[in-house]
């Protein structure tokens, strides 16, 4: 068991102090002091400090310290940089196997730690109790964490412990990390937006939009840095649902004025497509060798060869696009825009947002339901891809308006569509996939004596994909089923029937 | 979890410290362990600065599964834990003697604590007894410190004999040579006929070394304070061939 206390560092308390008070036969024996500069890291979404995690590095070492717990971990190596699976394997690394595979880590503040270790001795001078004591620095700030650990067997020594030191500070309640007034940045790409169900549709669907541009701009730092590949498809996924609103929301705009707005923010996304794309390669880089037999390896070491090459080149391009200040007038000109209510209203745009909301939700559940109604073994792959596009915009509609329904139900409805999305998802890509890589394979030079070779490898993940896709389209059937119950259809029409 | 016992049928053969350092050892490579002294006479409890156990009285000990796991006390380093030898256990064969199906008791003690250590180690008293019994029963590997003079030749050939009458598989016992001094003509004879007859006998040796009496001193294991003295390596080298054998 551990009690952990946080502390204001100009806190009289010191190791020394607990030792000195200490009465026989307890004694305080200080087994380390160092003083070193380390750097916090997190995720960009910050899923270690959210969990109350630190992971701390120093030169060739990393130290976890589990706030909630109070339980610390150490093991040589760095994680700078670095995604999970480059973090060497050891008692940090196995702490932080819940981490996103995609996510890199990054410094979030670099900071001057004073690190002091104790054993609380019994006469015999046998350790009955541990206490590690950390003092942050960081910029004008500082803040301290004493832990106390018990050790099994030895649970009145334990509480000796605990009322000494009870008796010399209190706990100061506020975490570590706002006593020391370090951001960690709050990013959020899945925000719920604050509305009002009755305001005028033309105001919520700007702040949706004004939201979601923000979030696409906090990915742009780490898509030039090249991060993690997560910040690309963030970006992406801010703009696409952009785009969704302006779409989606029909009459909210002037049709000319919506005409335009697809057109500006597909202008924007275009020039980072085919980098995502590659980023998607390369990701699933071991699954595709893991489909076919390893005597057709060279090829597909040829193939990715490409790809890693052509995605250097490209980032450079994407990035230099990026920093490139027109670039960031138009898209900063976007958004002022938005924010300011300048767009063209079409006819609806008067509509409150409940009302509108659930006429939508509704007309695109019901088209959902009359095309997969009409599925069956011989519906063409198109039709499926067109119900795959409707059950993308149902499903962004639902996330867009979720805080104007009541949350538990909505959350269902959306849970329920998601299993047949993912069905859909990936059949879509492993339709996309199929035909990329026979553009890929169209397009190397017939001269080059390696074609055999890459031929072979691709005509085998070509047949793979293809039989995998046959597999996920005989799942979509039962999905629909699964979603097409009369309780998930009393529950769409309840929750979206205007007068609700 | 793997149970080994650490066990002599001859006294003063450096069985304590084999317990303790091979105990040490193994929580070093990562196992969580549990050394439990069963030895009234052994001091593995001295050697770890830990006093013997209150708690634990002698009706109490297979019994109350609860009383047993809340004698078990942390040493000071990580992975290692321990159950000090309470002094009533001395008469605890006599006890185990009396209580029926005694042969299963020590097997139901053990598995209480079972999920939380992969090791569970037990310096053993050094005579044949229903304990010793009920440990030959339940452990998978048994340790056999044995310096190579023709008295310790015997009580091996003694062990391996009850073992025979008494149908315990053999091949759980792993003798090895304790406190050797090489320079000694009989010591060096006797490991040699001795690897003909069992060659079961582990490679590596323990050689007889002021670094094991100063356990006494230090009170604590030989591989925290003679580390890269070869004594210490050996105990690593003698873990290395119990933990093969897993």
């Amino acid at each position: 068991m551990n009690t952990i206390y946080t502390l204001p560092a100009n806190s009289s308390l010191s190791l020394k102090k607990i030792g000195k008070a200490f009465t026989a036969p307890h004694t305080l024996l200080i087994t380390e002091n160092e003083q070193e500069k380390i750097k916090l890291l997190d995720t960009f979404d910050s899923e270690l400090t959210s969990s109350g995690k630190l992971l701390l590095e120093s030169e060739e070492r990393l130290l976890l310290i589990d706030t909630i717990s109070g339980t610390v971990f150490s093991q040589p190596g760095n994680a700078s940089g670095l995604c999970f699976d480059g973090i060497e394997p050891g008692s940090v690394q196995s702490q932080i196997t819940s981490l996103s595979k995609l996510r890199a880590l990054i410094p979030i503040a670099t900071m001057a730690l004073i690190r002091e270790t104790a054993c609380m001795l019994d006469d015999e001078e046998k350790t009955v109790a541990r206490l590690h004591y950390y003092v942050f620095k960081y910029k004008k700030q500082s803040s301290a964490l004493l832990i106390a650990s018990s050790l099994r067997g030895y649970d009145s020594e334990f509480v000796i412990l605990q009322n000494t030191i009870q008796s010399l500070a209190t706990d100061n309640q506020a975490s570590l990390l706002t006593t020391l007034k370090i951001d960690t940045g709050n990013y959020n790409p899945k925000p719920d937006v604050a509305l009002d169900p009755a305001a005028a549709i033309f105001q919520s669907a700007n702040a949706i939009i004004a939201t979601f541009i923000k979030i696409a701009r906090q990915n742009e730092t780490g898509i030039i840095a090249d991060i993690d590949t997560e910040f690309l498809h963030d970006y992406r996924v801010s703009l696409r649902k952009v785009r969704s609103v302006i779409s989606l929301f029909k009459g909210v705009y002037s049709s000319d004025e919506t005409m335009r707005l697809k057109q500006e923010f597909a202008d924007l996304m275009q020039i980072t497509g085919r980098l995502r794309d590659l980023d998607v390669y390369l990701l699933e880089r071991d699954y595709y060798y893991s489909l076919v037999p390893s005597s057709t390896h060279t090829g597909l070491d040829i193939m990715f060869n490409s790809f890693s090459e052509e995605r250097a080149q490209l980032h450079k391009t994407v990035r230099k696009a990026l920093k490139n200040k027109q670039y960031k007038m138009h898209i900063e000109t976007l958004a002022a825009q938005c924010i300011e209510n300048r767009w063209l209203k079409g006819e609806a745009w008067q509509q409150s947002s409940h009302q509108f909301s659930c006429s939508a939700i509704l007309k695109r559940y019901k088209k959902v339901c009359s095309i997969a109604g009409s599925i069956g073994e011989s519906t063409p792959d198109e039709d499926i891809h067109e119900l795959r596009i409707h059950c993308k915009k149902l499903r962004y509609l639902m996330e867009f308006f979720t805080p104007l329904f009541p949350i538990k139900e909505i959350k269902i409805l959306i849970k329920s569509l998601k299993i047949l999305q993912d069905n859909l998802g990936k059949f879509n890509d492993l339709s996309v996939q199929q035909r990329s890589l026979a553009d890929f394979l169209h397009n190397f030079p017939q001269s080059d004596d390696k074609i055999l070779k890459v031929a072979e490898s691709i005509g085998g993940l070509i047949a793979m994909l293809n039989y995998l896709q046959k597999k996920e389209k005989e799942q979509i059937m039962a999905n629909f089923l699964l979603f097409d119950s009369e309780e998930t259809k009393m529950l769409f029409h309840e929750l979206f029937s205007p007068e609700n | 979890m793997k149970i080994i016992a650490c066990y002599s049928n001859k006294g003063g053969v450096g069985k304590t410290a084999t317990s303790v350092n091979l105990a040490f050892a193994a929580a070093q490579h990562g196992y969580k362990t549990l050394l439990c002294d069963l030895d009234p006479q052994g001091a593995s409890g001295f050697y770890f600065r830990v006093k013997p156990s209150k708690k634990l009285q002698e009706q109490s000990f297979f019994k109350d599964v609860d009383k047993f796991t809340s004698a078990i006390k942390a040493s000071d380093y990580e992975n290692l834990d321990l159950l000090p030898a309470n002094m009533s256990f001395r008469d605890f064969d006599i006890f185990l003697a009396r209580m029926k199906n005694s042969r299963s008791r020590l097997k139901k003690a053990l598995k209480a604590v079972n999920s939380e250590y992969d090791i569970i180690l037990l310096d053993c008293p050094p005579n044949i007894s229903r304990l010793s019994e009920n440990v030959f029963k339940v452990a998978d590997h048994i340790i056999v410190p044995v310096i190579p003079t023709t008295l310790s030749e015997r009580t091996l050939e003694q062990l391996y004999d009850f073992f025979k009458e008494n149908k315990f598989q053999k091949k759980k016992i792993m003798p090895f040579f304790s406190m050797v001094q090489q320079q000694k003509r009989l010591h060096s004879d006797t490991m040699k006929r001795l690897r003909k007859l069992y060659p079961s006998f582990l490679d590596s040796v323990i050689p007889s070394s002021t670094d094991i009496e100063k356990m006494g001193i230090h009170r604590a294991p030989v591989l925290t304070y003679a580390g890269k003295q070869s004594t210490a390596k050996a105990y690593n080298t003698i873990w290395k061939s119990i933990e093969k054998r897993f």
